[in-house]
C-alpha cells in the first residue's frame, strides 16, 4: 500500500556483454533506462541506430499483414482471454522463422499490388463498356469506322434539339448522306453517319452547327456488341484472378499467430534498442542511468553478473531535485483499485498512494448507487468469474474485479434498504426503503459523504504531520474541523457550539493567507473562509448516490409492472422475456453508472481535500508485447 | 366537453407533466446520444479497437431519457395507474410544476452532455488510453440531470404523500 522507492543505478560494462545484460534486465521487467542528465556524459551519447527504425518499419508491415489475415484465423479468439506467455524457446522459434515469417508479409504485399493492377484494368474495361453503351445496336465493326477513298463514316454524337437541323441540312448535300439513329437518350441522339467526299465541307459546317461531336474508339475491333462481351470476359476473367487472391489471402489466415509472435518479438527488441539508444558510450564501453525499486537492488545485481564479472555498479537515492517515476505496489485485494487511481492521474512520487483509502468507499458507494440486493448477486458471481478467469489483470480484469467487491457492497444495501429485484415491500433492514422516506435516505447519503469528506482532511493531516508541518493542519485542516465540530454542537449546546465556529472562521481567516503578504494576507484568508461553499457543494454532490439507487430501483419496478400486465397465457412468455431482458439492462446501465459516478465522487470531492497528483508512470524495460508476453524471472517463478 | 375537461383538469395538467417529462429528457437523451454516436462512428472507423470503449461514451447522454421516463413513470403510479383519477387542480398544477425541472434539465442537460462525450471520442481515437478521462469528464455534466431528477422525486413524492 504505497509507492514504490525509487533507486537511481548507474551501469558501467563492456559493450560486448551490452545486448547480453540489456536482455537480463529486461527479463527483470524493473528498469527504466533514462538519459543520463550529467553534464559530462552528454558527450558521449550514442548516435540513433538505425536498427531501431528497421525494426519499426517492419512492426508496421507486421501490424498491417496481420490486420489482412486475421479475420482468416481459423483459431478462434474468445471474448476475454488472457495474453499468452512465451517461453524463451518458443521465442527464439519465432526468431529463427523470421525469413518463413517476412515471407508471408511480402507475399501479402504482392498481392496487394497485384489487387491494385486487377483494379485499374477492370476499371478501364467498365469505362470501354460504359463509352460503347450507346452503340451497342450498331452493326458495323469499329475498326471500319473512318476515311475510305470516297467516304467518311463517323460516329456522332448530336445534341437532340439539332437533330432535325442537321438532317435538313443533310438533305441539301450534293451525294444524300447515310444518318442513321443508332439510340438516344434524355439528351443526345447517337447516330452513325456516312458521307461522300464532295460533301465534306458541308457536311463540317453542319456538324459545327448542330453542336454534335464524334465518338472515337481507336483500336478496337469488332462490332459494339462483340467488344462488349469481350470486355465482360475479361471482367469475368479478372474477378477470377481476384477471387483466387483472395482465397491466398484467406488460406494464410492460419498463419497469424506466428506473426502476431514475431510481430512481439520485433517489438521487445524494438524496446531494447530504444532503451540502449540512451546509454552514452565509447567504442568499448557503455554507461546506462536507470530507475529501479530499491527491493530490486539484488535482483539487479544477479542479473548483470550472470553475464559478466567486468562491470561497476552502482544505487543511489534520488536527489532533491529528482523526480523519479511513481509504481504502486498494494496488497492483492487492493491492486486491481490502482486502475481507478491511474485514470485520474498518478500520485507524485514524494505523495501518498490513495488507492487504500479510497477503496473502501468507493465499493460502498458503488453498492449504494446500485442498490438492489438481487442485482449485487448476479453481479458479484459474474463479475467475480470474469476477474478468476484475467486473474484480475489488464483493464478489464481489474474492473471485473472491482465489479464483483461492489457487488457485494450492493448485496448489502440492497437488504438494508429493501431492494429485491425492484419488488414493492420487500423487507428492508434499515426500517426504510428510498420511496417511502426519500429525507431520510437523503440524509444518510449525506451523511456517508462527510464521512468521506472527514476522511479526506484527515488524510491531509496525516500527510502534514508526516512532513513535519503540524501547523499546516491545524490552519488548513484543523480549523476547519472546528467549524464543523461547532455545526454539530449546536444541537447540543448553542454557545458552545457558536463558539468553536467563531474560533475556527477566525483562524482561517487569519492563516488561509499566510502565503501570501500585506493585505493579500487578510483577503486571501477571506477567500479561504469562502471555501464554505465548496465544503457544501461536495456534501450536497453525494446526493447522486440517492438519484442513481432510485433510478435502478424504480426501472426495475417499471419492468415488473410491465410483466405482470403481460403476465397469463400466451403473454406470460413475453412477460418472463421482458423481465430477463429489462434486468439484465438495469443491471448493465446502472453498473456503468455506478462505477463512473463512483469514480467521479473519488476525484473530485474525496482527492481534492489531500491528493498530490503528476507522477510520471514507471515504464520498466519490460517484456509486454501487443499480442503475446513473454517470460519474465516474476512470470517463471511463479509458475 | 368544457365539463370534463374542467372535471378532470388536475389528472390532465400531472399527465401533462408527465408526458413533458417523457418527451423532453427523451428528445435531450436521444440528441444527445445522436451527436456522440457521429463522433464514434468516424472514430471507429479509423479506430476499430475502440469500439467498446466508444459506445460507452456514446451511451453517457442516454440517461437523461431514462430519469425523464422515470419520473413520468411515478407520476402514472400515483395517478392513473394507481387507480387515483381523483387529483385536484391544486395537486395537478404540483405536479406538472414538479415534473419541469427534469423536463427542462434532463433536454439540455443531454444535448451539451452529448457534445462533450462527443469530443472525449475524438480524443480516444486520438490517444487510445484516454477513455477513463473522458468518462470522467463527461460525467461532470450528468450531476446536474441527477439533481433535477431527485428534485422531481423529492416534489412528486411529497404531494402524494
Amino acid at each position: 500500500m504505497a509507492i514504490v522507492e525509487m533507486k537511481k543505478m548507474h551501469l558501467l560494462a563492456l559493450k560486448k556483454d551490452g545486448a547480453k545484460i540489456l536482455r537480463g534486465l529486461q527479463r527483470l521487467a524493473c528498469v527504466q533506462v533514462i538519459e543520463s542528465d550529467e553534464e559530462d556524459m552528454r558527450a558521449f551519447l550514442e548516435a540513433p541506430s538505425t536498427r531501431l527504425e528497421e525494426i519499426q518499419k517492419t512492426i508496421v508491415r507486421l501490424d498491417w499483414a496481420i490486420r489482412k489475415i486475421a479475420v482468416f484465423d481459423p483459431e478462434k479468439k474468445a471474448m476475454f482471454a488472457l495474453k499468452p506467455v512465451l517461453d524463451e524457446a518458443e521465442a527464439e522459434k519465432a526468431r529463427e522463422n523470421q525469413a518463413d515469417t517476412l515471407a508471408v508479409v511480402e507475399r501479402l504485399e504482392e498481392i496487394e499490388r497485384e489487387m491494385g493492377q486487377l483494379r485499374s484494368r477492370e476499371a478501364k474495361e467498365h469505362s470501354v463498356i460504359g463509352q460503347l453503351s450507346p452503340w451497342r445496336d450498331m452493326n458495323a465493326p469499329l475498326e471500319r469506322i473512318g476515311q475510305t477513298r470516297y467516304a467518311r463514316t463517323e460516329l456522332l454524337i448530336v445534341p437532340e434539339k439539332a437533330w432535325e437541323e442537321l438532317k435538313l441540312a443533310a438533305g441539301e448535300f450534293a451525294t444524300t448522306p447515310v444518318i442513321q439513329e443508332v439510340s438516344r437518350d434524355r439528351e443526345n441522339i447517337y447516330a452513325f453517319c456516312a458521307v461522300h467526299r464532295n460533301d465534306f465541307a458541308a457536311y463540317d459546317r453542319a456538324v459545327k452547327a448542330a453542336g454534335a461531336s464524334t465518338a472515337q474508339f481507336a483500336g478496337l475491333q469488332g462490332t459494339p456488341a462483340m467488344v462488349t462481351e469481350e470486355c465482360n470476359r475479361r471482367i469475368a476473367e479478372i474477378s477470377r484472378d481476384r477471387e483466387a487472391l483472395n482465397g491466398e489471402i484467406a488460406s494464410m489466415g492460419s498463419r497469424t499467430k506466428e506473426l502476431k509472435r514475431l510481430r512481439d518479438v520485433m517489438e521487445l527488441e524494438g524496446k531494447r534498442e530504444s532503451a540502449s539508444a540512451k546509454f552514452a558510450g565509447t567504442k568499448s564501453a557503455f554507461y546506462l542511468t536507470a530507475w529501479t525499486p530499491a527491493e530490486k537492488e539484488q535482483a539487479v545485481k544477479n542479473a548483470v553478473e550472470k553475464v559478466t564479472k567486468d562491470y561497476d555498479l552502482a544505487f543511489a537515492d534520488p536527489a532533491e531535485d529528482e523526480t523519479p517515476p511513481t509504481a504502486l505496489r498494494n496488497g492483492k485485494v487492493i491492486t486491481p483499485f490502482e486502475s481507478i487511481v491511474k485514470m485520474y492521474s498518478l500520485p507524485d512520487y514524494r505523495g501518498l498512494d490513495p488507492t487504500f483509502v479510497m477503496m473502501p468507499f468507493f465499493i460502498c458507494y458503488f453498492g449504494l448507487m446500485v442498490s438492489d440486493a438481487a442485482y449485487g448477486i448476479i453481479l458479484a458471481v459474474l463479475a467475480g468469474l470474469l476477474a478468476k478467469k484475467l486473474h484480475c489483470k489488464g483493464t478489464v480484469g481489474s474492473i471485473a474485479f472491482v465489479a464483483s467487491l461492489g457487488g457485494l457492497a450492493t448485496v448489502f444495501w440492497g437488504a438494508m434498504l429493501g431492494g429485491w429485484f425492484g419488488i414493492e415491500d420487500a423487507p428492508a433492514l434499515l426500517g426504510f426503503t428510498p420511496m417511502s422516506e426519500p429525507l431520510k435516505m437523503m440524509v444518510l447519503c449525506l451523511a456517508l459523504g462527510a464521512v468521506q469528506i472527514l476522511a479526506g482532511m484527515g488524510v491531509a493531516i496525516y500527510m502534514n504531520f508526516k512532513r513535519r508541518k503540524p501547523l499546516d493542519a491545524l490552519f488548513d485542516q484543523g480549523f476547519w474541523l472546528m467549524i464543523f465540530a461547532g455545526i454539530g454542537l449546536l444541537f447540543v449546546n448553542g454557545n458552545a457550539g457558536l463558539i468553536l465556529m467563531a474560533v475556527g472562521a477566525v483562524g482561517i481567516v487569519l492563516t488561509g493567507g499566510r502565503h501570501k503578504k500585506g493585505i493579500g494576507r487578510l483577503i486571501g484568508g477571506l477567500g479561504k473562509l469562502y471555501d464554505i461553499t465548496s465544503y457544501l457543494s461536495d456534501i450536497l454532490s453525494y446526493a447522486r448516490l440517492f438519484g442513481m439507487g432510485l433510478a435502478t430501483g424504480v426501472i426495475a419496478m417499471v419492468m415488473n409492472n410491465v410483466a405482470m400486465m403481460l403476465w397469463g397465457g400466451v403473454g406470460t412468455i413475453a412477460a418472463i422475456l421482458v423481465l430477463i431482458v429489462g434486468h439484465s439492462f438495469n443491471i448493465a446501465i446502472n453498473a456503468l453508472g455506478a462505477y463512473v459516478h463512483s469514480c467521479r465522487l473519488q476525484y473530485i470531492e474525496f482527492f481534492g481535500k489531500f491528493y498530490e497528483d503528476g507522477g510520471v508512470a514507471f515504464t520498466p524495460l519490460d517484456t509486454t508485447g501487443k499480442y503475446v508476453d513473454f517470460e519474465t524471472d516474476e512470470t517463471t517463478r511463479v509458475a | 366537453m368544457m365539463d370534463l375537461f374542467m372535471e378532470n383538469l388536475g389528472v390532465i395538467l400531472a399527465l401533462a407533466g408527465a408526458a413533458l417529462s417523457v418527451l423532453l429528457a427523451g428528445i435531450g437523451s436521444a440528441k444527445g446520444v445522436g451527436i456522440a454516436g457521429e463522433a464514434a462512428a468516424g472514430v471507429v472507423s479509423e479506430n476499430p479497437e475502440c469500439f467498446g470503449q466508444s459506445l460507452v461514451l456514446e451511451l453517457l447522454p442516454g440517461t437523461q431519457g431514462i430519469y425523464g421516463f422515470l419520473i413520468g413513470f411515478i407520476v402514472l403510479l400515483n395517478t392513473i395507474m394507481g387507480g387515483n383519477y381523483d387529483v385536484t387542480v391544486a395537486q395537478g398544477v404540483m405536479t406538472f410544476l414538479a415534473c419541469l425541472p427534469i423536463a427542462l434539465v434532463g433536454l439540455i442537460s443531454a444535448m451539451i452532455q452529448g457534445r462533450v462525450a462527443a469530443s472525449a471520442i475524438c480524443m480516444l481515437g486520438k490517444r487510445h488510453d484516454s477513455a477513463g478521462q473522458g468518462i470522467v469528464m463527461t460525467v461532470m455534466v450528468e450531476t446536474y440531470a441527477v439533481l433535477a431528477l431527485l428534485a422531481s422525486f423529492l416534489m412528486v413524492n411529497a404531494i402524494f404523500a
